[in-house]
């Protein structure tokens, strides 16, 4: 099976996200740009990360150029389109020019006007790629990919992307275990489940609306609780839990302090309900013990994980054993197929 | 300075102009550079008032047409630079061409609008349809809005990006045929980016990989090795002349870069001036609106008479007072000024308005000054070589001046200003020393300033600086209002009637301090004590 056959035409923004640097973020995108352009399919590209560079900063290892044809919507930079030295760029038809700027200049979307390497940019916050994800769609892509970078998650954010993938790889963590566990864990994040209740999903909704922090009661009363930020709202919650406390509803993040104090003050069983799984910031010790401590996490919109490529080579110089890999994040989470971008894999 | 800083400050003038909302870069850079008429100005300042009427008219009766042409407005960028730049022989990027295609767009949009209105527009504000920008940055009259160095630029251009695409379609297709025939030859599963990674366990296959002429190893790893078709001999061919014909491309989209900042430099005063036409249009549609916000009127320009100067102002309002009080759903009470000598005073209660009375009549003044229409019903006034507030002056205090030393400093500078006529307020007079000296030297400036061609107003507690040639205005108060109700500042306001009446001879200034001091909860025992020495 393809990447492409699992992503299109169910999708029309995905977004790649990498749990690591090195993860093997480019190589997957490069790897749906040629399956979607051996299918016909029209693309559009854009990226959360202002980098644009060709080395990786950090690692200083060679970062895989992005290659698309002719007729690919590109989200790229006023200062890269300008640079005459990159003449195996594609030539670029320019369709807008943004009032977002980057230190290369302002955002621009583009077509490309022949094959060529481009780089990919895109605005800095999520609501504005969301802009411009519709913007290349009105533009004829018929399909974007978002290739969201690793301090950017919220490109993964269901009002932004349809659909996600996760790049994950060596260069998470030194051993296989802690690879696969991080990786799982933020599998399960992203799987929180869905709240399910129809009426209380409404009541929830018109909350994140307003961009509120608020409990419900079990006859669906709303007590809306003033806060400034999600960080200090615990003990505020916590002041205003009651009997018949049935739902927590956090407009801003849930993180593990916040939603301990409320577990350790309560008085009845509630389920805490966040926007989407991008709003949740525990690590994967803390959940299993807040988990233990009776929490029970809902999202009103979840994260449809559609694939997960592995990368099994890390820049600092070590590698897995590609097959055992890829069994193994295989057997952990078999509900999400999985894919050796690099090897190809079996 | 026709207004200098403190007077500025002082009268709100910044905050009336910074509700004039320009939509253009243009726009704003004519409205930061705004400065006020002078009296030798007067026609202009007629006509730009007439103008800003016409406007205030026509937005009224075609609105829809006004809504185009802000919402054009609103896309628009300011790239005055760019075309500078090709004055100067710069070569614009393919960026800034379609920055300047998209505004081209925008006036030529605008002037549609334009030509709309019923109205037989001045020179300066006309923006002009530019055909041949259109014609230069659209070459193939698809009227997108979209920019590319087109093909029907340069001919040498069209043809060498044909050769390439040929010669790229053909290479596509040889590393295809390529692919094909190695994966049928070795009986492989080549990836579509042409390669294919072998693990070590497969030693055979690697072996044989690797005998394989048409593929080459591009990584080896302790775990795998990944192999790479190996362009032959036709496919590099192809690559060498592929990579001469993307040079020739590039040079060839710089001499159409080149040509086209050429052709616009050439004409570059007719785009500028559409610019300067949408600026000034943009400020003017601005000044208009701000006086449909403000319920404004035309103002009427008097001349100077030796008669006495003209300056009337029915039902006048302060913008911004008004406005503040609008936010607390509190209404604003016109106050209305008919003067027709060189001097007036303003007496009356306390909290009873002379000094925001008095700075409506210096902003309102200020705001003729600048070009704009004025809240109020009526307005007539001379225009003055310099508008000059004298009020509590906390900046000089700060340094070291004491609130009479302050105020003397600024009132000697205005007294020097021989050959000039000017609108001199001042905030209760020589209020800052004692009442004796204070009342001598007030009423002696008075009498100075009254020979001169100002007009001055003066708030006071001072009985008997009205006299001769000297207009006496009253605060209404809180006349027929039993006080023995009201005990509260807000109670005050609410009672108290801000209207200013004319006073015929020689009336005393209302005495109605302890009245207030009763009313804010002055103990009882102060207020009888006081009553008592005013008794004697």
């Amino acid at each position: 099976m393809n990447l492409i056959e699992l992503i299109y035409p169910q999708n029309r923004i995905v977004s790649i996200v990498g749990t690591a640097k090195n993860a093997g973020k480019t190589v997957t995108l490069n790897e749906i740009i040629a399956e979607a352009d051996a299918k016909g399919v029209k693309l559009g590209l854009i990226s959360t990360g202002r980098d644009g560079e060709r080395r990786d900063v950090l690692t200083n290892t060679e970062k895989p150029p992005i290659y698309v044809r002719k007729g690919t919507i590109v989200t790229t930079v006023e200062g890269v389109l300008t640079d005459a030295s990159k003449n195996n760029y594609a030539a670029m038809e320019i369709l807008s020019v943004t009032s977002y700027t980057t230190p290369l200049g302002r955002v621009v979307l583009c077509r490309a006007a022949s094959d060529g390497y481009v780089e990919i940019s895109g605005p800095p916050s999520s609501a504005l790629i969301k802009h411009m994800c519709d913007n290349m769609l009105d533009f004829g892509a018929q399909l974007v990919l978002v290739d969201g970078s690793l301090d950017r998650r919220a490109s993964a954010a269901p009002f932004v992307s349809d659909g996600t993938i996760i790049a994950t790889g060596a260069s998470l963590a030194r051993s296989m275990d802690l690879v696969i566990d991080k990786t799982l864990h933020i599998v399960r994040t992203y799987s929180v489940p869905k709240l399910e209740e129809g009426y209380i999903r409404d009541i929830a909704g018109d909350i994140f609306e307003n961009n509120k922090t608020a409990l419900i009661d079990s006859h669906g009363n709303v007590k809306y609780i003033e806060t400034q930020t999600t960080l200090q709202c615990g003990e505020l919650i916590s002041e205003n839990l009651r009997e018949d406390t049935a739902y927590v509803v956090l407009s801003g993040s849930a993180t593990t302090d916040s939603i301990k104090t409320m577990l350790l003050n309560r008085k009845s069983d509630f389920k805490i309900v966040v926007k989407d799984p991008t709003r949740i910031f525990i690590s994967a010790a803390d959940y299993l013990s807040l988990q233990k401590l009776g929490m029970e996490l809902r999202v009103l919109e979840g994260i449809n994980i559609i694939a997960i490529t592995i990368n099994p080579y890390s820049p600092e110089g070590y590698y897995f054993d590609s097959q055992e890999f890829l069994n193994r994040i295989r057997s952990v989470i078999p509900n999400i197929p999985a894919f050796d971008v690099i090897q190809g894999g079996i | 300075m026709l207004i200098d800083e403190k007077t500025r400050k002082l009268l709100d003038v910044d905050r009336v102009l910074a509700e004039l909302h320009t939509t253009t870069p243009y726009g704003l850079k004519y409205k930061n550079s705004m400065k006020p008429y002078t009296p030798k100005d007067k026609k202009i300042l007629e006509n730009e008032l007439e103008r800003i009427e016409k406007i205030k008219e026509l937005i009224q009766a075609q609105k829809p047409v006004f809504l185009e042409i802000k919402s054009t407005m609103k896309q628009i960028k300011d790239i005055r630079r760019s075309i500078e730049r090709t004055v100067q022989g710069g070569v614009l990027t393919t960026v800034e061409l379609f920055e300047l295609k998209n505004l081209n767009s925008a006036m030529n949009l605008i002037s549609n609008s334009q030509k709309k209105l019923q109205w037989k527009i001045p020179e300066k504000y006309i923006i002009k349809e530019l055909k041949w920008v259109d014609k230069l940055l659209d070459p193939d009259k698809s009227g997108l809005m979209t920019f590319y160095i087109y093909d029907s630029y340069s001919k040498e251009l069209a043809e060498t990006r044909k050769q390439k695409q040929k010669l790229e379609q053909q290479f596509e297709a040889n590393r295809k045929n390529l692919i094909k025939e190695i994966e049928q030859q070795a009986n492989v599963s080549i990836r579509i980016t042409g390669e294919i990674t072998v693990s070590r366990s497969n030693a055979e296959q690697i072996e044989k990989l690797k005998k394989n002429e048409k593929l080459q190893v591009s990584s080896e790893t302790y775990m795998n090795t990944t192999f790479k078709i190996k362009p032959d001999e036709a496919m590099l061919k192809l690559t060498e002349q592929i990579e001469t014909l993307k040079n020739q491309e590039l040079l060839e989209e710089g001499k159409v870069l080149e040509k086209l900042s050429l052709e616009l430099a050439a004409k570059s005063n007719e785009i500028i001036s559409n610019m300067e036409a949408l600026g000034e249009f943009d400020l003017l549609i601005a000044k208009a609106y701000l006086a449909i916000a403000q319920n404004a009127v035309k103002p009427i320009i008097r001349p100077i008479s030796q008669e006495g100067i003209l300056y009337t102002i029915i039902n006048g309002r302060n913008p911004v007072v008004e406005a503040e009080l609008r936010k607390k759903s509190k209404e604003y009470m016109p106050i209305t000024i008919k003067l027709n000598q060189n001097a007036a005073v303003i007496t009356g209660a306390n909290m009873g308005g002379k000094t925001v009375s008095l700075k409506m009549a210096g902003l309102l003044a200020a705001m003729v000054h600048y070009g704009l229409l004025v809240p109020a019903d009526y307005m007539e006034m001379p225009l003055f070589d310099f508008i000059f507030l004298s009020a509590g002056d906390q900046q000089s205090v700060d340094q070291g001046l004491s609130t009479f030393g302050a105020e003397m400093q600024g009132i000697k500078n205005i007294l020097c200003k021989e050959q000039s006529s000017g609108l001199i307020l001042i905030d209760e007079l020589a209020r800052g020393t004692n009442p004796q000296e204070g009342y001598a030297i007030s009423y002696a400036i008075i009498d100075y300033l009254i020979k001169k061609q100002h007009l001055t107003i003066i708030t006071t507690h001072f009985d008997k600086l009205v006299r001769e040639g000297v207009k006496h205005l009253q605060v209404n108060g809180l006349r027929n209002i039993d006080t023995d109700l009201i005990n509260s500042p807000e109670l005050i306001s609410q009672h108290m009637d801000y209207t200013l009446i004319e006073i015929e001879g020689n009336a005393e200034v209302p005495r109605d301090a302890l009245k207030i001091s009763k009313m804010m909860g002055i103990p009882k025992e102060i207020i009888e004590k006081a009553e008592e020495i005013m008794g004697r």
